[in-house]
């Protein structure tokens, strides 16, 4: 068996001293930042990006997976206890997940969160191990059409998973992919939309946009919403390890978790938030007793919980078969490999195989670490989210500072910063979600890229992106799922899905 | 509400906030189609450095006139209200922490950072904040630089 020799090249590489110490790491750290109110996966990631450009290749890889899924526990962690999802893949877990905490019952939600999260985790990297040879194999075959139609239909995958109006969406992607195209035109040499600045002619920072619409946006939403008190139910935990009962009971939610995130993660624009969402959404119809979900049902963290780690597993494949990211965060992946000289993409699974194996190896060892760290170690998050906000905001923008600074060490990052942290700002006021145009801006230069070379080979005529088999699929994909939600019925079930 | 029936040309915005995100999106888009007018468009065989950029410009601004237009006749959310203290103080703290890392160090550069964006709290409590700036610079400087050997400047240049 292949997938036995290629898990083996990947563990003999990931297994360490080294390597383990910096999953160890990761997943510490990722869990620490995540855990803070309002800083998700995306502005942890970007964060601590900058801890792994002394690392090699495989370190890096693998400390930052860690890091991502610390990051997401992190967050699940503070929707249990102060009701503050700290990403959109974990409003969901709020619901119940807080109730349980209220009465009394935060420890057996947050066990049963890293529980299941373990369970996805382990099968869905099984998922990766055994899919992504065979579709890098596909990819290798693909046509520049077929790439560019590719990235359309991720790009209104992200578009219809955006809460709020999809025009506002669309809106967001083309702003993102225009701000991808600022800086040196790689063909002919000429600098686009740099308005005389020399410091963009290299293009926006794209940790300095993430960091600033996903990191110090959200610390000034935060601020104004003072008011609002936050209770953190911290007082009784209770035994982290849920009931024989309670496992039991979970048993097939955490199952039925796993195969629909495993599923929907690889969708572009999917991953870890549609999985969560439709994961509990399914578990309100047909778990049965329907108990009483929203009212502290366990089930209903065990299946969005389950399925968003599933999820964010399998959003890996994409990324790493096809060098397309389906969410920011593996836009920021992306963005990590560059720094690392490696160009993502079908070639690297056969130019550097025992990377490649050593990422997928690395998504076991960090769930494993996840489950056996954050278990004995939720006191100390804990005590962490009894910290006021006013003294951690400050601390958070110190990390955000240093994170944006130091991917280049260059000030003019910093001003890129300000300028989208208040864009960003303004945009979340006038109900745009950032996610769409942060992948805009990482596919802009390369839809552009890709459009360029398949009209140039079909001499300019544009019927080649639907002659095209896989294109015209792809298309076909994208305008079904535009047209799925123009449908009355589904778009109101959309909107009662993504409504908090 | 029902109760406006035969007001004629009566332009009222009736969806404040979309009416302004969408004009915000026709401006960035009418933007980038003059800007883009500098440059060589090409053909679509031979695509210019300006052809990416004017299909996308175009579709901003149709997408933008989508959501202003419609804002005009259908009721929706008023402007949201902009908290201008935690917006400005940030977004100055940022700033300011990138003047002084060129010329004053690190460590200057994270305390400034630090007392200026407290300020965003109204509830400011001043000893706090001087314990958490030493804090907050000893840490870092332990973490960043000691641990982690980046390359920052820690003082002051001259």
């Amino acid at each position: 068996m292949d997938i036995v020799a290629n898990l083996a090249l990947g563990f003999g590489v990931a297994v360490s001293l080294k390597n383990l110490l910096y999953c160890f790491f990761g997943v510490f750290l990722g869990t620490l930042i995540g855990v803070l109110p309002g800083i998700g996966p995306v502005a942890t990631v970007a964060m601590l990006l900058p801890l792994t450009f002394n690392l090699d290749p495989a370190a890096a890889m693998i400390m930052l997976a860690g890091i991502y899924y610390g990051a997401q526990y992190g967050g699940s962690t503070t929707a249990i206890l102060v009701n503050i999802p700290g990403e959109s893949s974990s409003v969901i877990t709020t619901l119940d997940g807080y109730q349980m905490a209220r009465q009394g019952r935060a420890g057996p939600a947050l066990g049963i969160a890293a529980i299941g999260s373990f369970i996805a985790g382990s099968v869905a990297t099984l998922v990766v191990a055994l899919f992504s040879p065979p579709l890098a194999e596909i990819a290798l075959k693909f046509q520049p059409a077929d790439y560019f139609s590719l990235m359309v239909f991720g790009l209104v995958g992200a578009v219809v998973l955006a809460r709020g109006s999809l025009r506002k969406a669309i809106a967001m992607v083309v702003l993102g992919l225009m701000l991808g195209l600022i800086g040196t035109d790689v063909n002919s040499g000429v600098m686009r939309f740099t308005f005389g600045i020399p410091a963009l002619a290299e293009g926006i920072s794209f940790v300095a946009l993430a960091m600033g619409m996903f990191g110090i946006a959200e610390v000034i939403t935060n601020l104004e919403q003072r008011g609002k008190n936050r209770e953190v139910f911290t007082s009784r935990l209770g035994s982290v390890l849920p009931s024989r009962d309670d496992l039991r009971r979970s048993a097939w939610s955490i199952a039925r978790g796993t195969v629909l995130g495993s599923t929907l993660g690889i969708l572009p624009g999917g991953g870890a938030l549609l999985a969560s969402f439709a994961a509990y959404t399914i578990e309100k119809k047909i778990a049965k007793p329907p108990r009483n979900f929203g009212d502290g049902d366990i089930r209903g963290v065990a299946a969005p919980e389950s399925a968003n780690n599933a999820g964010a597993q399998t959003s890996f494949i994409p990324m790493l078969t096809l060098g397309v990211p389906s969410n920011p965060t593996m836009a920021l992946m992306i963005g990590a490999l560059m720094i690392q000289g490696i160009q993502p993409g079908p070639q690297v699974m056969t130019q550097r195989p025992e990377l490649f194996w050593a990422i997928v190896a690395s998504m076991w060892i960090g769930n494993l670490f996840l489950l056996a760290l954050n278990l004995p170690m939720i006191g100390l998050w804990v005590r962490l989210l009894r910290v006021p906000y006013r003294l951690l905001f400050p601390a958070i923008l110190v990390f955000c500072c240093i994170g944006v600074f130091t991917i280049n060490n260059n000030v003019s990052d910093m001003f890129q910063l300000v300028v989208f942290s208040g864009l960003g700002y303004l945009l979340i006021k006038l109900g745009c979600e950032p996610a769409p145009l942060i992948l805009g801006l990482v596919l802009g230069p390369m839809m552009e890229e890709y459009l360029r070379r398949a009209l140039l080979i079909s001499l300019g005529d544009p019927t080649v992106l639907v002659t095209s088999p896989l294109s015209l699929a792809f298309l076909l994909a994208a305008a079904a799922l535009l047209a799925s939600i123009a449908v009355p019925l589904i778009r109101k079930q959309r909107e009662a899905a993504l409504k908090e | 509400m029902r109760f406006e029936g035969k007001r004629g040309l009566s332009l009222r915005i009736r969806s404040q906030s979309d009416f302004w995100c969408g004009l915000l999106f026709v401006a960035i888009g009418a933007t980038v189609l003059i800007a883009a007018g500098h440059y060589r468009l090409g053909t679509a065989a031979r695509m210019g450095p300006a052809y990416f950029p004017t299909l996308l410009g175009g579709l901003l601004v149709f997408l933008g006139g989508t959501l202003t237009i419609p804002a005009l006749f259908r009721d929706g959310e008023k402007f949201p209200r902009l908290h201008l203290r935690p917006l400005a103080m940030v977004l100055l703290s940022v700033a300011a922490f990138g003047v002084s890392l060129e010329y004053l160090g690190f460590a200057v550069a994270v305390a400034v950072l630090v007392v200026i964006g407290s300020l965003a709290d109204p509830d400011l409590r001043p000893a706090e904040t001087a314990g958490l700036a030493i804090f907050l610079v000893v840490f870092s400087i332990a973490i960043f630089v000691g641990l982690l050997g980046l390359p920052l400047n820690l003082w002051p240049s001259l």
